[in-house]
């Protein structure tokens, strides 16, 4: 039975991230008169829910750009916290452990104040690794949620992501 | 249609005053200090625009940051977006536009620099506006934002001299 149980929370689980689908959006930027593409992925619904105040956050991933210029960042339903950050640049700055499949790499993130999204830093060779792989995994250091794991399925993006550099112009 | 909207600002203006007479706790500065330098700044609570903003900027907040690096001081805006502004115009550093601003019940213009692609504003002429702050409860801001006509941002600066000692002290060592 125990095994069972584990199956259909493995099913469970597998079903919640397949149901995020990527999607692209398509948006102006006056100030540099050029478009903005973004491949979006979400709402993904962490697996176990976060502890409280936060049972209820859900995590996505955003791909954007703009004239062969790339941006990498995760999103959330409410602003993160998280612990061990340091200042710089006003944003709160910290480094963590990313899984690309089974590989463990450290990578620097940083949110700016008040804002519900964190860039990933070195967007371009996160993405050169990402198109190697079938999920990442990001693991983050929440508020009264130490060491988080947020899997995200990038198995949508090798389409979507062709679509992207094309509209780029790459 | 001025009268209008002087009438709204200062009717506007009355009421945040008599809120933030009657809530003390929301007039509370933020301190900063940047990993490994003596760049320290505070910041006001953040406050969303008191006109409704549409998509994507409709969850926009702003702080407002008073900040200091080798005794010199700046004042600037901190949005979560960047704020794309009509009839700002390109300068050496950035965009650089003219608005209104309230403190208390003074409106005047005051010039400000964007910095490409930042979601800061800068103001232009930062110890004058910080000596104009002293003793005063609340800086009104008003932005021709793209798509969104003017949005209003109001921040409580309460204590704003207290702030600046704690900031002085900081940033002098």
């Amino acid at each position: 039975l125990k095994s069972e149980i584990l199956l259909f929370a493995l099913l469970l689980t597998l079903h919640s991230s397949l149901n995020a689908q990527w999607s692209i959006r398509e948006t102006y930027n006056e100030s540099f008169r050029q478009k903005e593409f973004y491949a979006i992925l979400g709402f993904i619904q962490p697996s176990p829910a976060l502890n409280h105040p936060y049972q209820n956050t859900k995590y996505g991933i955003t791909v954007g750009c703009r004239n062969e210029m790339f941006w990498v960042y995760m999103y959330f339903s409410t602003v993160p916290k998280i612990s061990n950050t340091v200042l710089k640049d006003h944003s709160y700055s910290f480094s963590t452990t990313v899984y690309f499949g089974s590989e463990a790499r450290n990578w620097q993130m940083a949110q700016q104040f008040d804002t519900n999204t964190i860039d990933l830093i070195k967007p371009t060779e996160f993405l050169d690794y990402m198109g190697f792989v079938d999920f990442i995994t990001v693991m983050l250091n929440w508020e009264n949620n130490p060491n988080r794991p947020f899997i995200i399925d990038i198995r949508g993006f090798r389409v979507v992501g062709k679509e992207l550099y094309r509209r780029c112009r790459i | 249609m001025n009268y209008f909207n002087y009438f709204i600002q200062n009717f506007t203006i009355s009421l945040l005053l008599l809120l933030s007479s009657t809530n003390e706790a929301n007039a509370q500065w933020m301190y900063f200090q940047e990993e490994g330098t003596n760049f320290v700044y505070a910041t006001t609570q953040p406050s969303t625009s008191l006109t409704p903003m549409s998509p994507p900027f409709h969850d926009t907040s702003a702080r407002l940051a008073i900040a200091c690096l080798n005794d010199d001081y700046y004042a600037y805006i901190l949005f979560t977006k960047t704020p794309s502004i009509i009839g700002a115009e390109n300068s050496e550093f950035g965009y650089t536009f003219n608005t209104k601003i309230h403190i208390d019940d003074t409106s005047m213009d005051w010039t400000f620099t964007q910095p490409f692609d930042s979601n800061q504003l800068l103001f232009m002429n930062p110890t004058e506006l910080i000596r104009k702050l002293i003793n005063t409860e609340v800086l009104l801001l008003n932005i021709n934002w793209r798509g969104n006509g003017f949005a209003m941002f109001m921040f409580t600066v309460d204590e704003f001299s207290s702030m600046l000692f704690h900031l002085d002290r900081f940033c002098n060592t």
